[in-house]
């Protein structure tokens, strides 16, 4: 969160400050980082280039407080995910257990070196893995967005019911699922 | 029955409610304080969220550069075109706006303080107002007025000095726009109203050219035949040739009648070279001389259809 100084941040972007974008950058990359790497590991660092490559070039065009301008820039990050998916004609449909990825991945994949993640990344993808692709969706921008129902509805074009539904199953899935309990121990 | 036990018990037990949803899903819960089966979970979220880790910042420099890159060339490129492009848009639509107005506004002004409009009658008497608007507007404000359009094609005598044949007009335009407005004007015998002997403007005239109306109605037809570009009478009132551009700076006709010229340093109105050789070259010879004036075709239509109308 940039917090107070978020206005003078974007003004600073706008006007092409480097500063400006490094706090910007520093404060939203991981997190858009984490999202793709649970959804799209390995290609994770691509989309998200891909992402700050266009935010920049509307970034005059957008108006909002901080938490719109997370909306905005994930809004963008997803177009792209699904993009991908789109493109590569597959989705990851099936949960998996992390546990049982060292097991299937030779060390010398290009998927593994994509999956040599930070803890934080490798947490983001154990929920995703734990979870449809839909309330996988729904966590991951509420947890790495930090979007509320409302926008998370926005942005997945869905409506706020049925985003508060998936949440909640979502919830008690991964509070049944041993893989996190795993992770956190 | 057991299906339908297991999975009551299985709400009940995992069963959060909506705020406490909303703190979990924001790493706003520690694990400590999750409720039963959650800790895990808000551990896990809590890690998800964490600081940055130093592998996830490594494409900055190329993301700020890019960032730089894009607004420096929005502010090179693009918004100064657009702005040049929205400015020269409005300041011609200004200008263009502002000359009309100023046209109609002087050109009828003046044709109402000299009070010498005909009575509009007739459809040629409303040739012959747009003929006496123009010509009032071209009434010189100095010596040295001069009809000095390059393509002007006049043979009227409009020196540098300004020796005009009526007398107390010492400008060729406004000669030639009395006389259009005369021959446009109905005739006497057609029309005793037609303000033609009453004019103060066409009083003028004829007390210079044989102190008739019919004496002036020759001399005008003799002037503006001769005055006409290529020396002879406009005898349909159509366009013969097609309206130049006036990109040279000289007067041309199809342009708005610019009054305020005549002004700077005696050099002659926009109108006033206009006038002298619009009967050839205004596409529209027709309708009334404030709408011609409007579409920039001021006096053409009082002058062409001056030979057509004067001939009766």
């Amino acid at each position: 969160m940039i917090g107070p100084a978020f206005e003078a941040v974007l003004e600073g972007a706008r006007a092409g400050e480097e500063w400006a974008f490094a706090v910007l950058y520093r404060d939203l990359n991981p997190r858009l980082l984490r999202y793709f790497s649970a959804q799209a590991p390995t290609i994770a660092e691509d989309l998200a280039s891909e992402t700050w490559l266009a935010a920049v070039g509307r970034l005059s065009t957008f108006r909002g407080e901080e938490a719109a301008l997370r909306a905005w820039l994930f809004t963008i990050g997803r177009r792209r995910l699904v993009q991908h998916w789109r493109e590569s004609g597959r989705r990851p449909t099936r949960p998996v257990d992390p546990a049982t990825l060292g097991n299937t991945v030779a060390p010398e994949d290009t998927e593994a070196e994509a999956l040599a993640a930070t803890s934080a990344q490798a947490a983001a993808r154990a929920i995703a893995q734990a979870l449809t692709p839909d309330q996988a969706e729904v966590v991951l921008l509420r947890v790495l967005a930090g979007l509320d129902v409302a926008q998370v509805a926005a942005v997945l074009g869905k409506r706020p019911g049925t985003v508060r539904v998936l949440q909640h199953k979502a919830l008690r899935r991964l509070a049944r699922s041993s893989s996190l309990e795993a992770l956190t121990r | 029955m057991n299906a339908e036990r297991d999975w009551n018990e299985d709400m009940q037990r995992w069963s959060i409610d909506d705020v406490t949803a909303d703190r979990l899903l924001t790493g706003g819960l520690s694990p400590d304080d999750a409720p039963p089966g959650y800790a895990p979970l808000a551990a896990t979220i809590q890690t998800a969220t964490g600081p940055a880790d130093p592998a996830e910042l490594r494409g900055e420099a190329a993301i700020v550069a890019a960032g730089v890159g894009v607004v420096a060339s929005a502010h090179d490129t693009l918004p100064i075109g657009r702005r040049t492009t929205v400015r020269t848009k409005l300041i011609s639509a200004k200008v263009a706006a502002v000359t009309t107005v100023a046209v109609l506004g002087l050109g009828t002004a003046a044709a109402a303080l000299t009070a010498s409009l005909p009575t509009p009658t007739s459809h040629a008497s409303s040739h012959a107002a747009a003929g006496l608007a123009t010509a009032a507007a071209h009434v010189p404000t100095g010596a040295g007025s001069h009809g000095s359009s390059a393509s002007n094609g006049s043979t009227g005598g409009t020196g540098a000095g300004g020796t005009g044949p009526v007398n107390g007009m010492t400008n060729g335009n406004a000669t030639f726009g009395l006389c259009t407005a005369l021959l446009a004007a109905p005739s006497q015998a057609s029309n005793p109203n037609s303000g033609k002997a009453s004019s103060t403007a066409f009083t003028t005239l004829i007390a210079a050219h044989g102190g008739s109306i019919s004496a002036a109605t020759t001399f005008c037809t003799g002037y503006v035949a001769a005055n006409h570009p290529g020396g002879g009478p406009a005898t349909t009132g159509q366009p013969t040739t097609a309206p130049t551009d006036g990109t040279d700076g000289s007067a041309t006709a199809g342009r708005p009648a610019s009054p305020g010229q005549s002004s700077t340093g005696g050099e002659p109105s926009t109108t006033g070279a206009s006038s002298s050789k619009a009967p050839v070259t205004t596409p529209n010879p027709g309708g009334t001389g404030t709408a011609n004036t409007a579409s920039g075709g001021s006096s053409s239509a009082g002058s062409s259809n001056a030979t057509g109308h004067g001939s009766h």
